[in-house]
């Protein structure tokens, strides 16, 4: 089993096993206060090798705050299997299983790196990253012209 | 004759997850663990002692008791499936989050 997307973002979705995500790459959120929601889906997608598919497998996505802290956890059990009218692959096709979950109502309490811990029936898949800043307090927005661009002085 | 277990995932009284395995070949059988990969080694175990070390037997994930999103995707039909997807895929989903 291997995990081939992964990625935090404003949005996901999985419909008939395609998985949508908007924006992702998210690495920064900014909170002017905390408490706050956490505001980000996780989405990943994972290779399931033929020799794999028949049997059931765990997905686990790991929270922690700064400090180490559990801020959520999300768990996620599937298995490719067998089909009244046939195996739905190739014999040497891997299987993908796409995975969407939102964390947007989580509670973050402390600014800092917020790390999202995947893990693969209980292997280390790799983590991403997440970091809560402070927004800086704007006295005086910058105007910007239709165009875009930050109107001169 | 291949032996099938039941397998599910459960969330337990304290928040913690639960895998359970259940089958009607043993009489009596059921087993619990934290962790896929630990219910795979009480299987194992099971098999060997009370069926036979080579006997064939499989996994399969069923609906969750309580406290789990469960979400089955059914294969489609072919004329259903859309275009840019990857064949049918028949998996069976569970999930849940814990704050």
């Amino acid at each position: 089993m291997r995990l081939n997307v992964a990625t935090l973002c404003d949005f996901a979705q999985v419909r008939d096993n395609l998985l949508t995500i908007a924006s992702g790459g998210v690495t920064r959120v900014w909170r002017e206060k905390l408490p706050s929601n956490l505001g980000v889906y996780f989405a990943c997608q994972v290779e399931i090798e033929p020799d794999e598919q028949p049997f059931p497998h765990e997905l686990k996505v790991l929270v922690t705050g700064p400090s180490g802290t559990r801020i959520a956890e999300a768990n996620a059990a599937f298995q490719i299997a067998r089909q009244p009218g046939g195996p739905a692959h190739e014999p040497d096709e891997v299987a993908l299983f796409p995975f969407a979950v939102p964390f947007f109502l989580p509670q973050v309490v402390e600014y800092g790196w917020v790390t999202f811990a995947l893990t693969l029936d209980g292997t280390d898949a790799g983590a991403l990253r997440l970091k809560i800043e402070q927004r800086p307090r704007v006295t005086e927005a910058p105007m910007a012209t239709p165009g875009g661009f930050t109107r001169p002085n | 004759m291949t032996t099938t277990f039941l397998v599910r995932m459960d969330m337990g009284d304290e928040g913690e997850i639960v895998w359970w395995a259940d089958t009607n070949a043993i009489t009596g059988f059921s087993a619990a663990a934290g962790s896929l990969a630990e219910l795979r080694e009480l299987i194992d175990e099971a098999v060997a002692l009370y069926l036979a070390p080579d006997a064939k037997f499989e996994l399969d994930l069923v609906a969750p008791d309580k406290g789990v999103e469960s979400e089955v995707v059914l294969a489609a039909a072919p004329s259903a499936v859309a275009d840019g997807s990857s064949p049918p895929a028949h998996a069976f989903r569970q999930s849940m989050v814990v704050h």
